[in-house]
């Protein structure tokens, strides 16, 4: 919303520089945005207004402000038209029918007082059209309206002075199409209308429209019609103010995708009394600059009730509320200066009475926050509350504490953090292979990209992938953390569960001293490994799987007990290319963060270790391929029940010495007695029995 | 005749001085003390020895070889002090770069989502959290923010397809309240800011409550600059007997001084939200003109950061408090902003690209 400073003095005397004017507004809600000096000595302000402050979409609505911000009188009274009575056009609003049609210039005819619960229209006969005197040209521009004739221009400077949208229709036009019969209702199925923007537009019987016996001749509220517009030629106008509901004109308006300042005003609500005010004003400007004689009215409607509705407001419910100290005149004047009435209720309390243009204060609440803005934000002294100690626990649903540790250990095992968008395309889950994808999907997407809500982290974390390749990234090592989403059972509320997500790819941390080679299946496993100790789970297992995006035989499924954790493995290379990576060795993992938790452990007992020295011994096997490490491990840890306390693998060999199909597994088993020191003799049978296990049960060699 | 063990002892002393490298150390061990070396051989011609030379020699042959064996051990620490002295000055350059493990770190969002939270709770707020998938009721209509009104403008939402059937919806009062008749809950929708969180607290918690929420949010919005269609808030929320404005004022005076630094000036602007009366935005001084007005601020000199107000009575009557007993103040805040004016970010979409230009300088 534009004004002037100069325009708001027509209505309240300023005392104060334009630039203090503003920072005033702005500390009274009224936030001025932009200001702009002008060649002619005025300054434009640009200011936010809320959308509770309908009343504010004027000149006289912020002189009105202007004038309780500075404690001074709004200059303003309503009356009618030179030469015409008092509220000769405000007795007229009955719901019953006047004359006959035929006996009137032209008539109203409402179908819904609901839609509309004011109509006013008056015909003025013998006008000139032609450009605008220049004073009023000036005020328009420098609020943004372009001029376009005389009298659109004196609709639109009213529109701008009073926040009363009015339309001025060529009555002869109207005659031309069939009889001045004004009627307001809702639009047929498959009527249309031609707005003056020249645009033909379809309507829908959520559309109100101002029509004759013809059809539509105007958007109500909205826009005019292009076929009985005002132009060089007009004589006769019927100028047009109303009351359309907010309701109606909003729906319209997003229906039809267009906006007007008209609408604008509407879907917030004018002020009914305005309704026949800026008409007032505009036919006198009309006779003014225009010439011509208003020769007749007439409105429909519901009477105007004058009654205003009543706040009562208690002193000490302001000050317990602001934390003020504020004296019952201050509070009365801040309240008089907006336009409330008061009157005294008891010594502790007054009852306010809202005007009609102040509909948008319904509660003693409102009323508050009026008298602290007026009074100044700047002014309420702070304070600190007495937060009184009482823990509102999370919902264990969303593991916030078993997130933070996950993301801490992660960074700290050199993995960086990434965030990708909850929301995805369809196409992005058919990359990775996944058949009819069960994601919960969007009504409303801006665009193809945001279509459904992820149920798997993976697709974000392949877009972090390719993006940083394209950028010649070598090497990533990155995880998420953070929701995926699933549809629940039919009629269900959908799960959020926290999810984790972890990509590596690239160089092991080669440097100036050792080579490292490059990352690898074993080192995204060892990542998750680590992880799991952090968490104190103890009893995992990886068990090969079929995965749509991983590569066979690469692929395991991370299990604990019989829970499935989730998957890791490399990234098919047909997957790869859907997403335009262009290089092999990713690796990926997901695991539920929601599943995981169920085994954390974050309470570890201690338990007493062993003073006695350990013997290590190396165990070094020929295997067929088939056979897994882990068998072997387990083996061995069967024949040694509290004698061994580390099972570790030191070296694999492959290669001519070994014979083709088989490889060599280096073990290192370490002994050590809780109670007392180990001989080597005992050491020794242990170690030739784990050796005839292996050879029997395994059918292992022993190197 | 037995071996002349003191000229042995002598040609062994003057031999030693000559020794400069482990390798002639080792050849020198071999003649005097390898299997068939100087020393073995005198020990080989014992047996053939008069009885009374017999024990003289071998006590001194046994002295002669911890004397070298000594001298060796001695060579030897002298070697590899030289040696190491010698590599040292040759090829050891202490500047090159140490070698260690890298270090990763987590996202800035996630980082400034911990800050904000740890300056409330440090003040004895909780932390909560609250589902992403909203219903109609908690995110609008309890919120005081009515259908089809212009005050739903700026809260363009993505509404799912997914509906839930009324016998698990999840807000039982919704048939008591004024506004249910027009608000369909059953309609799912991302939650539009984290203020339907508040309405879940207070429906399951009385009074007092001090929590705060962070969480994604999501928007319609076209992406730009300063746009995004998802982001983060943390929400906050006070509500006890006797909670004023005024200390809204100090709560919010304390975060922005904790965040932004103890010379930033806090101003407290009306403003209007359908869910707090009365409503204030907070401005922080910008921090990089100093408040004299730069492109940052708009040339305003002030940064907006947070939305505020006391909790409207029609909120409270949504969750069955009574408006009489209790007032309560609640504040909402984007983190993105908050961390673009931290770290000095002028392009929001940075946050979710996931560059690792970008998200490795955290």
């Amino acid at each position: 919303m534009k004004v002037t400073y100069n325009w708001l003095k027509d209505f309240v005397d300023i005392k104060l520089e334009p630039q203090e004017l503003a920072a005033k507004l702005t500390m009274a809600g009224l936030e001025v945005t932009a200001s702009e000096k002008l060649g002619s000595g005025d300054t434009i302000f640009e200011i936010e207004v809320t959308p509770n402050r309908a009343d504010c979409l004027s000149v006289l609505g912020i002189a009105r402000e202007v004038a309780a911000i500075t404690n001074k009188k709004l200059k303003w009274s309503p009356g009618p038209p030179p030469g015409y009575a008092r509220d000769s056009l405000r007795s007229q609003v009955t719901r019953s029918p006047g004359k006959k049609p035929e006996d009137k210039l032209f008539s109203i005819k409402m179908e819904g007082l609901k839609d509309c619960p004011l109509y006013t229209g008056r015909l003025i006969k013998g006008v000139l059209v032609g450009p605008s005197p220049d004073w009023l040209k000036t005020r328009l521009e420098a609020v943004g309206l372009r001029p376009i004739n005389n009298i659109v221009d004196i609709t639109n400077y009213c529109l701008m002075e009073l926040g009363q949208p009015m339309h001025a229709f060529d009555y002869d036009k109207i005659l031309k199409r069939s009889t001045a019969e004004i009627i307001v209702r809702r639009a047929g199925k498959g009527e249309k209308i031609i707005a003056i923007d020249g645009i033909e537009r379809q309507l829908s019987p959520d559309d109100l429209v101002i029509a004759d016996r013809v059809g539509p001749i105007a958007l109500a509220g909205i826009m005019g019609g292009l076929d009985t517009e005002v132009d060089s030629a007009t004589k006769n106008i019927l100028l047009e103010s109303a009351y359309f509901n907010p309701i109606i004109i909003r729906r319209g308006s997003r229906a039809l995708g267009l906006a007007s300042e008209s609408s604008y005003r509407f879907e917030r609500g004018v002020d009914l009394p305005m309704v026949i005010a800026a008409s007032d004003k505009a036919v006198a400007l009309i006779q003014e600059l225009c010439g011509g004689r208003l020769v007749c009215d007439e409105a429909k409607g519901k009477k105007i009730d004058k009654k205003e509705p009543k706040i009562t407001l208690g002193f000490s419910q302001v000050n317990k509320i602001l934390g003020t100290e504020l004296k019952a005149a201050q509070i009365k004047t801040i309240l008089k200066n907006l336009g409330f009435g008061i009157s005294t209720k008891t010594k502790d309390s007054i009852s306010v009475s809202t005007p009609s243009f102040r509909r948008d204060v319904r509660a003693a609440v409102d009323l508050v926050e009026e008298i602290s803005r007026i009074f100044g934000y700047d002014k309420i002294k702070a304070s600190l509350p007495y937060i009184r100690a009482l823990h509102i626990l999370n919902s264990p649903n969303f593991l916030r504490q078993e997130q933070a540790v996950i993301r801490e250990t992660l960074a700290g095992l050199g993995l960086n953090e990434i965030i990708s968008y909850s929301l995805i395309s369809r196409d992005l889950l058919f990359k990775l292979n996944l058949q009819d994808p069960d994601a919960i999907q969007i009504k409303n997407p801006l665009s193809k990209d945001q279509e459904v809500m992820r149920p798997t982290l993976i697709a974000g974390l392949l877009q972090c992938v390719a993006r940083n390749v394209s950028n010649r990234m070598d090497t990533i090592k990155a995880f998420e953390c953070g929701p995926v989403y699933l549809r629940g059972t039919q009629g269900a509320y959908p799960n959020e569960q926290p999810s984790l997500g972890i990509v590596i790819f690239g160089q092991a941390g080669d440097n100036w001293l050792r080579e490292s080679g490059e990352l690898t299946f074993f080192d995204l496993k060892g990542l998750i490994e680590a992880l799991f100790s952090r968490l104190g789970i103890k009893e995992y297992s990886f068990i090969a799987c079929d995965c749509p995006y991983l590569a066979p035989d690469r692929a395991a499924v991370i299990k604990i007990k019989d829970k499935a954790l989730g998957c890791m493995g490399e990234v098919k290379g047909q997957v790869l290319a859907n997403y335009d990576i262009k290089r092999k060795g990713v690796f990926i993992a997901e695991i539920s963060i929601e599943a995981l938790s169920k085994f954390i452990q974050p309470k570890q007992n201690y338990a007493a270790y062993s003073n006695y020295p350990s013997i290590k011994r190396d165990l070094s096997i020929v295997a067929k391929y088939a056979l897994a490490q882990h068998e072997v491990v387990k083996i061995i840890r069967e024949e040694g029940p509290g004698y061994i306390t580390c099972v570790k693998l030191i070296d694999q060999y492959i290669g001519n010495q070994i014979p083709k199909g088989s490889r060599g597994l280096t073990f290192q088993i370490e002994y050590q007695l809780a109670a007392r020191t180990l001989t080597d003799e005992e050491v020794d049978t242990i170690h030739q029995k784990i050796i005839a296990r292996l050879v029997n049960a395994l059918g292992v060699k022993i190197r | 005749m037995p071996f002349d063990l003191t000229k042995l002892e002598s040609d062994a002393q003057s031999e030693i001085q000559e020794v400069k490298d482990p390798k002639s150390l080792e050849a020198f061990r071999v003649k005097y003390l390898g299997r068939n070396g100087l020393l073995a051989q005198a020990m080989a011609e014992l047996p053939g020895l008069s009885a009374e030379d017999r024990p003289r020699q071998g006590v001194s042959l046994n002295n002669l070889k911890n004397l070298l064996s000594d001298l060796i051990q001695k060579k030897n620490q002298e070697l590899i002090t030289l040696s190491s002295a010698a590599s040292e000055q040759d090829s050891f350059d202490l500047s090159m770069p140490g070698i260690g493990p890298v270090l990763g770190n987590k996202h800035p969002i996630t980082l400034a989502v911990e800050e904000i939270c740890a300056v409330f709770t440090k003040m004895g707020f909780s932390v909560v959290e609250g589902p992403e998938i909203e219903t109609e009721f908690n995110n609008f209509t309890a919120l005081n923010i009515p259908l089809e009104h212009p005050s739903r403008d700026v809260f363009d939402t993505f509404y799912l397809e997914t509906q839930i059937s009324t016998d698990i919806s999840v807000n039982p009062r919704r048939k008591k309240h004024r506004l249910a008749q027009i608000a369909s809950s059953e309609r799912l929708l991302l939650r539009s800011h984290t203020s339907p969180a508040q309405i879940r607290v207070m429906r399951a918690n009385k009074p007092p409550i001090a929590v705060i929420v962070p969480g994604k949010v999501y928007r319609p919005d076209a992406v730009d600059a300063s746009h995004l269609f998802m982001f983060h808030q943390i929400e906050g929320l006070l509500v006890d007997k006797d909670i004023k404005f005024s200390d809204l004022k100090g709560v919010l005076e304390i975060f922005a001084k904790e965040i932004f630094g103890r010379e930033a000036k806090v101003r407290f602007r009306p403003h209007f939200f359908p869910f707090t009366e009365p409503s204030a935005e907070v401005d922080v001084s910008c921090n990089i003109c100093k408040g004299k007005g730069c492109s940052v601020c708009g040339k305003k000199g002030w940064l907006e950061i947070l939305g505020s107000g006391m909790v409207h009575p029609n909120v409270f009557k949504a969750v069955g408090y009574g408006t009489d007993k209790y007032t309560g103040f609640a504040f909402g805040m984007g983190v993105e902003r908050i961390a673009m004016l931290k770290y000095g970010i002028d392009d929001i979409r940075l946050f979710f690209e996931n560059d690792l230009r970008f998200l490795k300088q955290f």
